[in-house]
């Protein structure tokens, strides 16, 4: 990258971050949050030992206490859940969610609901991913406007929560990142850049990779481990793609083919490749 | 995490003594209550921690420098101590999702940080690490003031100017330096003792310089860039994204009822005793006594209120003492009847019963690893995965925050950084009539497994190897012993790369 950069170029720009600092009203609305969502559970627990039991340790009640327990954690997360699409749907009408370039500064009325947004919203996903159930946080994925069905693996990476319209049966990879907004800093001042990401069905993330705002994935593709997309990429349908930014590897037929071909193993050491003998391993490892 | 628990118990007691269980009033305000309850608990804990860090500095001052990592040297068992001291108010802290608690308590435990600081996404270490002002970090990225080479332990301290973006998954070695106004590409990793410009932009492994921040310059164009960009329209969507549907044939009933029975029974014991405690112990001898001097007279008093945080970390233990109990008994039934290793067609919309035992084997896991890891005794996390029988663990190895997978062998004495990977299967593309991978990996004794660091499945490590930050091995890699390995794919390093990687700490020697 050369010092004069064409300014229209952004794809080469590096992918950052959207990260923000919590204002007090941020804080704030998350601790009443917290609080309302714990008043239910509460009440319920604090009131089984002289309703349900009748001031009584060894009553029959006790053997089912795990109904209850259930009973009690599910009313938690989903009262959560609630209160946080509440929240949500008032601040979405006290200012609509869009696509642009704002100002990173809170005096920006779209930064400043952007990071109210993100904070109710990071509220319900702490409780949620927090549940037995991973899978149960595709609800809430659903809930806050985005498009997710329930047999994705969502939970695994780092994701962000609005602008973002994923595929049916897709996998996001340990660690890996979706950014539909991201800091950029022109002329010495940070801006929020907020565009959408589209991802289609069946694709998937690997490890650690990142996905830039704006990025369109097309159906069956797979993003290789460590990969970075840059800002408006489109990747075709049925390729894998490798490293930063994210270029063609080969076409998921063809790397379907040759997995099952030979399998070799390197040596690092003298970067000698080997067959690799998959059933010697596997009686070392048992 | 006794003497912590003290002053919440006393603001308990007082609530019970405002208010009757018969009182409306007591249960809309006890959330508030509770919530300002784990507030003081957060306050007392991160304030004993503080003291037991005065006396633990007393005795021997931290300092930065390269130690051995063994028993015997003095430095390093402090600085295992001290780590120890701190997690449980961190740990405590991160149970709420609130930035703020965390700086008020890095600030009381010494660090240089400042409240317009955007950490909560990031792992920053807890000591040696300087951070200025309106600094923004990425998702998984990571601040490290310490790395372990072999069998060496390297501290040295990591200054981060103002005003600086750190992308995601960029990872700041020891000894980095970096100026203000920078930014760093996401993945972007510097070496040790790096010294960043002000004002540029750094990309790559190792970080290299590719400008100033001003390459980009005008706002407008760039509005307009954007707004230019193609949007896909309606039928070409469709054909660009959807796939013909095909039901997945995923056994979510079969998680969902074992998923009850571990979590639900692994509650009942724990549930019954608390409800013991709180109604037989807690309410009568102690909430009931008038909250005046004459009861602090009393030593039973005192007796019960240590005994009460003793208890309830004795349930905790407990529940998570079934959960490994329960896991054990299903993990041997999906171990024996699931797939064994090898290469399988993974077509999901057809049913067969490897398979689903397969699935089932790694949802198994998932829980009782997240129990423990997210305990604040994750070292328990040992013992558990040996209890199930799903991996073999040396003596002496540890796990930071990371993911774990089963049917991966770990020698003794190995470490395993904070987000490093070892998985035992590997996806080619997606559903369908696709592949998958699906092998364990070795990993020998005195191995070091750096922060974020990753091993896909057939990789073997040999003795004492190190593999240094963001290094990756690809699938069936066999590394030798006593190497030092970098970069993904991994490749060995010359000494001189590796003293020129460690910033001319240390040469592997």
């Amino acid at each position: 990258m050369s010092k004069n950069l064409n300014s229209i170029d952004i794809t080469k720009y590096p992918i950052t971050t959207n990260t923000f600092t919590w204002s007090l009203t941020a804080s704030f609305l998350s601790i009443i949050l917290h609080i309302l969502s714990l008043l239910m559970p509460t009440v319920m627990i604090l009131t089984f030992f002289s309703f349900a039991m009748d001031s009584f340790y060894f009553h029959w009640r006790v053997f089912i206490i795990f109904v209850d327990l259930f009973a009690w954690w599910g009313l938690y997360i989903l009262v959560s859940l609630l209160l946080g699409k509440m929240t949500l749907i008032i601040l979405n009408m006290l200012h609509k969610p869009k696509e642009g370039l704002f100002r990173a500064d809170h005096k920006n009325n779209d930064y400043k609901f952007y990071c109210l947004r993100y904070s109710v919203k990071k509220f319900i996903f702490w409780i949620w991913n927090n549940f037995c159930f991973p899978w149960a946080a595709n609800l809430a994925f659903k809930l806050c406007d985005m498009r997710a069905d329930y047999k994705s693996t969502l939970f695994d990476g780092w994701s962000d929560l609005e602008f973002i319209y994923y595929g049916n049966n897709m996998m996001i990879g340990q660690g890996a990142v979706v950014l539909s907004s991201m800091i950029i800093r022109i002329d010495k001042i940070d801006y929020l850049l907020i565009k959408k990401v589209i991802i289609g069905d069946h694709v998937v993330l690997g490890g650690h990779s990142i996905v830039a705002p704006g990025t369109v994935i097309g159906k069956g593709t797979t993003l290789g481990i460590w990969a970075v997309t840059h800002i408006g990429q489109r990747l075709d349908p049925n390729w894998i793609y490798i490293g930063k930014p994210a270029r063609k590897y080969q076409p998921t037929d063809k790397a379907r083919e040759e997995s099952k071909k030979v399998l070799i193993r390197r040596l690092v050491d003298t970067n000698e490749r080997i067959p690799f003998n998959m059933r010697s391993f596997k009686e070392e490892l048992e | 995490m006794t003497i912590s628990a003290q002053p919440a118990i006393i603001w308990f007691w007082l609530y019970w003594k405002l208010f009757s269980l018969n009182d409306v009033r007591f249960y809309i305000l006890f959330p508030i209550w509770f919530f300002i309850g784990i507030v003081i608990l957060i306050f007392s804990s991160v304030m004993i921690a503080k003291i037991f860090l005065i006396i633990a500095n007393l005795i021997h001052t931290p300092k930065q420098g390269i130690f051995i990592r063994s028993k015997e040297d003095k430095d390093y068992c402090y600085w295992s101590l001290r780590a120890i001291i701190k997690k449980w108010p961190i740990w405590l802290i991160r149970q709420l999702s609130l930035p703020f608690f965390e700086i008020i308590a890095y600030k009381i435990f010494g660090i240089q940080t400042s409240f317009s600081n955007a950490l909560d996404n990031a792992w920053v270490d807890c000591e040696f690490v300087k951070l200025g002002k309106r600094i923004r970090i990425g998702q998984g990225s990571l601040i490290m003031s310490n790395i372990i080479v072999d069998d060496k332990l390297i501290v040295k301290e990591v200054n981060i100017g103002n005003n600086v973006i750190i992308g995601a998954h960029a990872l700041i070695l020891p000894g980095t330096k970096i100026g203000d106004n920078t930014i760093i590409d996401s993945n972007g990793l510097t070496i040790m003792n790096q010294k960043l410009d002000a004002d540029a932009v750094y990309s790559g492994n190792p970080a290299k310089k590719l400008g100033d921040n001003t390459i980009l310059q005008n706002v407008e164009i760039i509005e307009k860039g954007l707004s230019s960009m193609e949007e896909p329209k309606e039928p070409i969507e469709k054909r660009f994204l959807r796939e013909e549907v095909k039901e997945l044939s995923v056994p979510f009933h079969f998680y969902i009822i074992t998923g009850f029975i571990i979590i639900g029974i692994s509650f009942l014991v724990p549930a019954i005793l608390f409800f013991m405690t709180l109604f037989g112990l807690v309410t009568p001898y102690l909430f009931n006594s008038p909250l005046l001097s004459v009861t602090f007279l009393n030593p039973i008093t005192y007796i019960i209120m240590l005994l009460i945080p003793l208890i309830f970390i004795g349930l905790y233990l407990l529940h998570l003492f079934f959960v490994a109990l329960f896991t054990r008994w299903f993990y041997k039934l999906a171990d024996s009847r699931g797939a064994s290793q090898g290469i399988y067609d993974r077509n999901l919309d057809e049913s067969t019963k490897a398979l689903d035992y397969y699935h089932f084997r790694s949802f198994l896991l998932k829980y009782p690893v997240f129990a423990y890891s997210r305990s604040p005794f994750p070292w328990l996390l040992n013992w558990e995965l040996k209890f199930i029988k799903s991996n073999k663990i040396g003596k002496y190895t540890v796990f930071e925050e990371t993911f774990l997978h089963s049917h991966i062998d770990y020698g003794s004495n190995t470490y395993i950084g904070t987000s490093s990977h070892i998985t035992n299967h590997l996806v080619d593309g997606v559903y369908g009539s696709e592949n998958l991978t699906f092998i364990g990996a070795k990993i020998g004794d005195n191995s070091v497994f750096n922060a974020i660091t990753g091993g896909l499945p057939g990789t073997e490590v040999g003795k004492d190897s190190t593999l240094l930050p963001s290094c990756t091995t690809i699938k069936f890699d066999k590394l030798g012993s006593n190497g030092v390995y970098a970069g993904f794919p991994a490749i060995r390093l010359s000494k001189n790369e590796i003293e020129k990687f460690l910033g001319g700490e240390y040469s592997g020697e």
